[in-house]
């Protein structure tokens, strides 16, 4: 996806360059993770007023509808996500990232969630936050159905502090709970549901 | 109960077991492609991206 982050202006679903607004670069909102002790609070300096999550989307230009549902949507992200910052990678910058790291190559569009808690409470921590691989999708509606999914959990878990144990349980779906879950899904999609 | 009945239907019961185990996995692993946590396999990425907002090569996208 052509975009120019110098000046503030990206390409609609015609390739014609938009203007943009800027966004509000912090929220009032406070973010007071329970997760999260006063003094890793305090170490952190502003941890209360800093945005959650920065949001990176890795695109390489790919022509389908699935890419074509997220750059449409782009505004739909930073809007539902209190305003956390949204960094578009030209598709240069996307090429070269896919070339340093290949493993990425087929699961692009890849919209990246980079929690900032993560960094800034646990610095031995290996998590940092968690991408969605837009590429390994096949229909748009199955892609705008994932897209919702993955924007409702980061709104209802963006305060929590150990968000990683969330992903496992909703997202992977883990344990016997999850496991039944995956079994109702499957079922609701054979017969249509 | 007729004992090639009752070894039948034990095979069925474990193969159908095996079956509902094999499709919770694949759809597990097809949910962990989909949202995958960023570790330490992708610690460098992470960096890179990083980096290139602390250099101002990246801006945060602006709604139009």
């Amino acid at each position: 996806m052509a975009e120019d982050n110098k000046t503030g202006k990206a390409p609609d679903s015609e390739g014609r360059a938009v203007r943009l607004i800027k966004p509000k670069p912090k929220t009032t909102e406070s973010h007071d993770a329970p997760g999260l002790s006063t003094e890793s609070q305090s170490s952190a300096g502003d941890v209360a007023h800093s945005p959650r999550f920065h949001f990176f989307l890795i695109d390489c230009g790919w022509d389908g509808p699935v890419p074509n549902l997220i750059r449409n949507n782009l505004p739909m992200i930073t809007h539902l996500q209190n305003n956390d910052p949204l960094f578009v990678l030209t598709r240069e910058q996307s090429d070269q990232m896919l070339r340093k790291y290949p493993h990425l190559i087929g699961k692009d569009p890849v919209l990246l969630a980079r929690d900032l808690y993560a960094s800034r409470t646990d610095a031995e921590s290996e998590y940092h936050g968690f991408h969605l691989n837009l590429g390994l999708i096949k229909t748009e509606s199955e892609a705008l159905a994932t897209i919702r999914t993955f924007l409702n959990f980061l709104a209802c878990h963006r305060k929590g502090g150990n968000i990683e144990k969330h992903i496992q349980e909703q997202l992977h779906r883990d344990g016997i709970k999850g496991a039944i879950e995956v079994l109702r899904v499957g079922s609701e999609a054979m017969v249509g549901g | 109960m007729n004992p090639v009945a009752e070894v039948l239907s034990t095979v069925f019961g474990v193969v159908l077991v095996g079956a509902i185990a094999y499709e919770i996995s694949q759809r597990r692993k097809r949910l962990r492609e989909l949202y995958n946590v960023l570790d330490a396999e992708d610690k460098h990425v992470v960096a890179d991206l990083d980096m290139m907002v602390a250099n101002g090569q990246l801006a945060p996208y602006v709604i139009g």
